[in-house]
């Protein structure tokens, strides 16, 4: 699977993990207008499933899951009634 | 899905790890959407005093004083057991900006009211 050829923002959140990882995702979500995206580059094991439980509780959309060389990219979709 | 979510924290520098697991918990739940709050209750209560979070440090977290200033920031509440601050011989004066002292109903009216939680 490919990169995005752009995101209209991007987050490296390198091994930050659990409530830090959400913190930052949720400050860098609050900067988009709706529709806008983020990709989210992230080496916390538990990041993959973190950032798809938080994208469903705060009305979100997880467009993307992209392996890179080192770790995972995201890339997220701010929703029309993002909660955060 | 319910949207208050508690955590109930009873210690404080007596428990540094705990102390601090429990308010990056916290943190995910505020940055997540949810009407979060953390209600200090025993020897939790320390944590509220003015200059007690500076003293907990863990390493591989950020500074206790880091994740407070973040929680408050982002929306969430610190709720304070009146009896076991009072108990302590504090009072409002010796409490940190952020926090707020209440009694039992308060916490059960939070809990009954679309709500759950995690205790430490």
């Amino acid at each position: 699977m490919s990169l995005p050829s752009r995101a209209d923002q991007l987050l490296d959140l390198g091994e930050q993990g659990c409530g830090q990882l959400v913190m930052e995702l949720m400050l860098a979500m609050r900067a988009l207008a709706p529709g806008q995206t983020l990709l989210v580059t992230a080496y916390d094991p538990a990041a993959a499933g973190d950032i798809a439980a938080w994208c469903r509780m705060t009305g979100n959309t997880l467009r993307q899951i992209l392996p890179d060389s080192s770790g995972n990219q995201f890339l997220l979709q701010k929703g029309p009634n993002c909660r955060c | 899905m319910l949207n208050n979510f508690c955590v109930n924290l009873t210690r404080s520098t007596d428990d540094p790890d705990r102390a601090t697991v429990a308010m990056v918990v916290a943190n995910a739940a505020v940055a997540s959407g949810k009407q979060t709050m953390v209600f200090l209750s025993s020897k939790g209560v320390r944590l509220a005093v003015k200059g007690v979070a500076d003293q907990i440090s863990e390493e591989g977290f950020q500074p206790m004083t880091t994740l407070l200033q973040n929680f408050l920031a982002a929306g969430g509440s610190v709720w304070v057991c009146s009896p076991c601050f009072k108990k302590r011989g504090y009072t409002e004066g010796d409490l940190i900006e952020g926090a707020s002292i209440v009694g039992g109903a308060k916490l059960v009216e939070f809990l009954s009211n679309d709500g759950t939680g995690v205790s430490y």
